[in-house]
């Protein structure tokens, strides 16, 4: 979907509105600090003037006591503003992840098994990086620099209101006009470089882990030399970034020299017109010159605006997307008696998936679904648990259309084993549990045993406690997925429906899943999908899929 | 926080860097100029003494050094990036050459996930170590020297007391450094490991929503996150008090020499022009020192990057024989091997593969079929024992000849991002098209690729646009264009569909008319037919023979049997 930047704007600001108090100390702490800093320069003027015996607003003792005081409670608020930050930064990264992931829950797991699924992740989480640089390092800036502006502004246009309206000026250009131009200028080259420096990291890591293949066929050279060359190609690209950013930093640069020479440039021909006294002179031009740094740190904004408002976008395009199912709620609850597909179709996109699919899943049979990849099979098994709709028949449980019972009760009826088991960064044990939060230990050693994994996990170092990350590349297949169907055995539920559970295991580790299946369901009803005929022998009866029809 | 033989690494990067600091510093000198200029224009407006002529003598000194700072900007931008722009591109190299120098066993001594990191993220964080910390550093320096000096010919008692305060910044940053060094590596740990929760609970969400645990950890992952602000909030607050100490130093120190300036003119040791003078330039004493302990994260990780890359650099090389093959008889004695020096995975195995044999080793999943496959193919270096190819101990043989002479295709062969030509022109870069359709066509792929964009089909990062079947087909084909005498299938089939793992084993057997082939397979069905089989257990040779001699009874009958009872086991459920 397509927002005005303002719209994004407003959104983004109000996800994070439980830390609005937060935000408003850091910004009230960062002016205060930036004030006291741009008036110790200020106040050693008064000083001055005070010794030149001129009318100053504090005497020169005065003036330097506040001085020393004005450094103190600087350094003070910006350790307050720095811990604010940090805070908000990290709330906020919590927040937004929040609020992802309970999209994402919503719309998981049809959005997620999309065809560009794992880009779809890789871009969420640096999208979320991104805006966690927005919030934390825009929003704050911003409203210091207006505020902190205005009351310069109102402490030089006192002075007299033309040197205000130039310093008001000033900093409109510093902190508005130069940033906007800027993100103009270096909007589509800043992309087109990521994206090239991108496509250069991704082939120094496919160099990397391809390693093996070009030892093996002698290409090492060749790869070095066409690594030199796509260097080379950013090369020139890359240049013309630095160039801009480097005439972005001049750029700013020079007009705060030129904005300090203007105001001495006015300052002077009014003192020298007599319109204002050599106090207004010498304290216009040093609070001009001492007040940038707010207004400065805006400049670096425009470069990443751009950038920001995409992944604001995208962002706020997942928390608005309706999930391509609704939970079902509030339906009666149903025991299960069995399911059934009925002329069910499908289609992915454009692509037919399945075309007037009919299956009978009786109460306590073991069903097999056969066919070659990409034949809808395993669409199927998604339909039956419904993250999918079905578009064409009907998909009934119990006798019931689908769309009629509640998921959570579906849920509770249903295991799936997925061809590939997902394994968390934590112990065997936490992995299990997923299915069951919680499972007793003993619960755990059963499904285990039935799974044919339990003397398996016993011979590692800690048994059940033994994390998965320590055993990396060591856990073979086989074992992922015997725990796989361990979780599906201690999720004590009615169907068992497993999508090319041994497509990756050898025969020896297959026997023993599928002997798994048919000994130990006890009354589970159980549906296997698989390319594989020899797998479907355990089934009492098996369908094939072609081309999304059954035959 | 300055590492010589990291500047080292990449000399050429010294006169950039060298550059950067002279421009910046002309740029300091130009400012200076216009301050002065500013101070004794302002001395006149106050005596009354000013002239149209003196504000437009200011202004243009003013606009002179403002152009002067302009072209010095472009400058210090443009030395950066060429001091930067060499390091990338040196380091990368550097460190892939190492790779490919470490050969083929380079698996054994680092972790290819640890070389990602340091090659992509380690150099890129060394770039910017490079391109902005290192000029600083010399530039933090030079630049109150340079306006002590200056300021010694307006007031010596107001420059020595500014002079004397910047280097309490460096003082303060050590005293963090010191500090830092030990939690730093503690709190990114955490750090990264909290950004994998995340990426791990999205990977992870259909297991969790099929379980309907996705609320239970949804809950957790807030709780972490919450945990791991209170913890990084406390390590961090140590970060804070430096750069308040720094903040402190800074302004106070800026504070003071604008006291000492109107206190010096109160007592009639400065004129007016020189006290405005100080004040104006007394907070450039600090600003350069500030930024540089901004810059601190960026030392800090550049120190880090550099201290892994030396690492990796620096890893001892196995002396490569020189020699060749002189035929393709391969005779393994005595074979001895351990991964990590503790737990014996081969306990003194032998086995010959003669010139031309089909040879299959077989046995359960750990038994060590992979790590012989590994020895002979040169990625597992320390084993015991002797291994021969041709009579050549293959320690003795030149690294690239062992390629030449031995092809192993694993389970998960690695393609290509780019065409399907570029991947198949690995394996023979001399290759006509006809040769590569020849190919394709051995591995039933030429039909598909027609339909696609033929050789010039591209193929996605790590192929992900083929199926599990095609990339292995593809790499078959690869694999036969290298034509090599001596053929490894490392569990080839294992990870494919049915139709690709008849294509593939039909294939190996027609190679195996004229090659010597070592087929390594979990699927007894596809060993049936070769000249002689080992059964590997536990880590030694259990039986040998083949199909027709191997004992009843034994390992091999046993996996048989088991295989086939588990065919029975199924006709007899379907029945």
């Amino acid at each position: 979907m397509k927002r005005s930047h303002f719209g994004v704007m407003a959104r983004l600001i109000g996800l994070v509105r439980p830390l609005t108090g937060y935000m408003m100390l850091a910004i009230l702490m960062g002016l205060t600090g930036h004030l006291c800093a741009a008036f110790i320069t200020i106040f050693g003027g008064f000083a001055l003037l005070d010794v030149l015996g001129l009318p100053a607003m504090i005497g020169a003792g005065a003036a330097f006591v506040c001085m020393i005081a004005f450094s103190a409670v600087r350094a003070g608020l910006r350790y307050g503003e720095q811990a604010c930050n940090h805070f908000i930064a990290f709330r906020l990264l919590a927040l937004i992840r929040d609020h992802v992931f309970g999209a994402l829950r919503r719309l998981c797991p049809a959005k997620l098994e999309g065809r560009d699924r794992g880009n779809l992740i890789s871009v969420i989480t640096s999208d979320i990086e991104l805006l966690e640089v927005f919030y934390a390092h825009t929003i704050s800036p911003v409203a210091i620099a207006v505020l902190f502006s205005t009351i310069m502004v109102g402490f030089i246009g006192n002075i007299h209101p033309l040197l205000g309206l130039l310093a008001a000026i000033a900093y409109a250009a510093v902190g508005i006009a130069i940033p906007l131009m800027i993100s103009r200028a270096s909007g589509e080259d800043g992309a087109r470089f990521r994206r090239k420096s991108g496509e250069l990291s991704g082939f120094v890591l496919s160099s990397l882990r391809g390693l093996n293949e070009i030892i093996q066929y002698g290409q090492g050279n060749a790869r070095l030399e066409e690594m030199r060359r796509q260097t080379d190609a950013l090369a020139s690209d890359e240049e013309r970034m630095k160039r801009i950013a480097g005439r972005n930093v001049a750029v700013t640069n020079s007009a705060i020299l030129l904005f300090d020479l203007a105001m001495l440039l006015a300052a002077a021909t009014l003192g020298q017109a007599g319109t204002i006294g050599f106090e207004g002179v010498l304290i216009a031009v040093l609070a001009l010159m001492s007040s940038f740094g707010p207004v400065v740190a805006l400049a670096n904004l425009g470069s990443t605006l751009q950038s920001t408002f995409a992944a604001g976008n995208r962002v706020l395009d997942i928390l608005d997307e309706s999930p391509v199912v609704e939970d079902v709620t509030g339906q009666e609850e149903i025991a299960f008696t069995g399911a059934e597909a009925d002329q069910v179709s499908f289609a992915y996109d454009d692509a037919q998936i399945l075309s007037d699919v009919s299956v009978e899943i009786p109460k306590g049979a073991i069903i097999g679904v056969n066919g070659r990849s990409g034949s809808g099979k395993s669409t199927l098994l998604r339909l039956m648990m419904r993250f999918w709709r079905v578009q064409r028949g009907e998909i009934r449980i119990s006798g019931r259309q689908i769309d009629a019972v509640n998921t959570a009760d579906l849920r509770k009826m249903q295991s799936f084993v997925m061809q590939d088991t997902h394994l968390f960064h934590d112990s065997i044990a936490e992995n299990l549990r997923i299915a069951k939060p919680d499972a007793t230990q003993e619960e755990l050693e059963v499904a285990c045993r039935k799974a044919s994994v339990h003397d398996f996990i016993m011979g590692l170092p800690k048994g059940y406690e033994t994390l998965v990350a320590e055993l990396g590349d060591s856990l073979s297949g086989g074992e992922r997925q015997r725990i796989g169907l361990a979780r599906a055995f201690l999720h004590d539920a009615d169907m068992l429906l497993l999508d090319e559970p041994t497509s990756n295991l050898d025969s020896l580790n297959e026997a023993v899943i599928l002997r798994s299946i048919r000994e130990e369901r006890a009354d589970r009803t159980v549906v296997l999908v698989s390319h594989r005929k020899s797998t479907m022998g355990i089934c009492d009866r098996t369908y094939s899929v072609e081309h999304g029809r059954v035959s | 926080m300055i590492n010589k033989r990291l500047i080292g690494a990449v000399p050429e990067s010294k006169k950039y860097i060298a550059g950067n600091v002279a421009v910046q510093w002309v740029s300091l000198a130009a400012n200076v100029c216009m301050m002065g200029s500013i101070a004794a224009l302002l001395q006149k407006l106050c005596d009354g003494s000013a002239q149209t002529g003196s504000i437009v003598a200011t202004i243009t000194v003013g606009l002179l050094a403002l152009a002067v700072r302009f072209v010095c900007g472009l400058a210090a931008s443009r030395m950066g990036y060429l001091s930067s722009k060499a390091v990338k591109s040196t380091l990368r190299e550097a460190i892939y050459r190492k790779l490919l120098r470490l050969g083929a066993s380079y698996a054994e001594k680092v972790r290819t996930s640890e070389v990602v990191q340091v090659a992509v993220e380690g150099v890129d964080q060394l770039e910017t170590y490079f391109g902005a910390y290192l000029p600083q550093f010399f530039y933090a320096m030079l630049a109150p020297m340079t306006l002590f000096c200056v300021l010694c010919f307006v007031n010596v008692p107001a420059a020595v007391v500014l002079l004397i305060c910047v280097p309490m910044i460096p003082v303060a940053i050590a005293a963090v450094q010191t500090w830092a060094k030990k939690l730093l590596s503690k709190y990114w740990g955490q750090y990264t490991q909290l950004g994998d929760t995340f990426l791990e609970n999205l990977q992870g969400l259909t297991t969790m929503k099929i379980y309907q645990t996705d609320g239970l950890r949804h809950e957790r992952m807030n709780e972490e996150s919450e945990n791991f602000r209170r913890i990084t909030m406390k390590v961090l607050t140590m970060q804070l008090n430096s750069i308040t100490i720094m903040d402190l130093i800074a302004y106070g120190g800026a504070a003071l020499g604008m006291i000492m300036a109107v206190t010096q003119f109160r007592a009639g040791n400065v004129g007016l022009g020189g006290a405005l003078l100080i004040i104006l330039l007394s907070a450039d004493f600090f600003i350069p020192m500030r930024q540089l302990g901004s810059f601190f994260h960026i030392a800090m990780n550049g120190m880090a990057a550099s201290d892994k890359i030396f690492h990796l650099l620096d890893l001892p090389e196995e002396m490569g024989g020189d020699r060749v093959p002189a035929g393709h008889d391969i005779a393994v004695h005595g074979l001895r091997f351990s991964y990590d020096g503790e737990r014996e995975i081969l306990h003194g195995v032998d086995m010959t593969f003669p010139a031309g044999s089909f040879t299959a080793l077989v046995g359960e999943s750990g038994c060590g079929k992979s790590t012989v496959a590994g020895i002979l193919t040169g990625k597992n270096r320390g084993f015991g024992g002797t291994v021969t190819i041709g009579g050549v101990p293959i320690r003795e043989i030149r690294e690239d000849a062992l390629m030449q002479t031995v092809t192993c295709i694993g389970h998960a062969s690695c393609l290509f991002k780019g065409t399907v030509r570029d991947n198949l022109l690995m394996g023979r870069p001399d290759a006509s098209d006809e040769d590569l359709w020849d190919a394709l066509e051995k591995v039933k792929l030429a039909a598909f690729l027609k339909s696609e964009n033929g050789l010039d089909t591209v193929l996605a990062e790590q192929a992900g646009n083929l199926s599990g079947g095609q990339r292995q087909r593809l790499a078959l084909a690869r694999a036969l264009l290298h034509d090599s005498p001596v053929y490894i299938f490392d569990e080839a089939t294992s990870n494919i569909d049915v139709e690709s793992e008849n294509d593939v084993m039909a294939q190996i057997h027609a190679l195996a008319r004229e090659k010597t082939v070592i087929l390594i397979s979990h699927r007894l069905a596809n060993v049936t037919r070769v000249d002689h089989i080992y059964v590997l257990k536990d880590g030694g040779v259990a039986e040998s023979g083949n199909q027709a001699t191997l004992p009843r009874g034994g390992c091999y009958d046993k996996l048989w049997t088991a295989q086939q009872e588990l065919e029975k086991y199924t006709r007899e459920a379907r029945a």
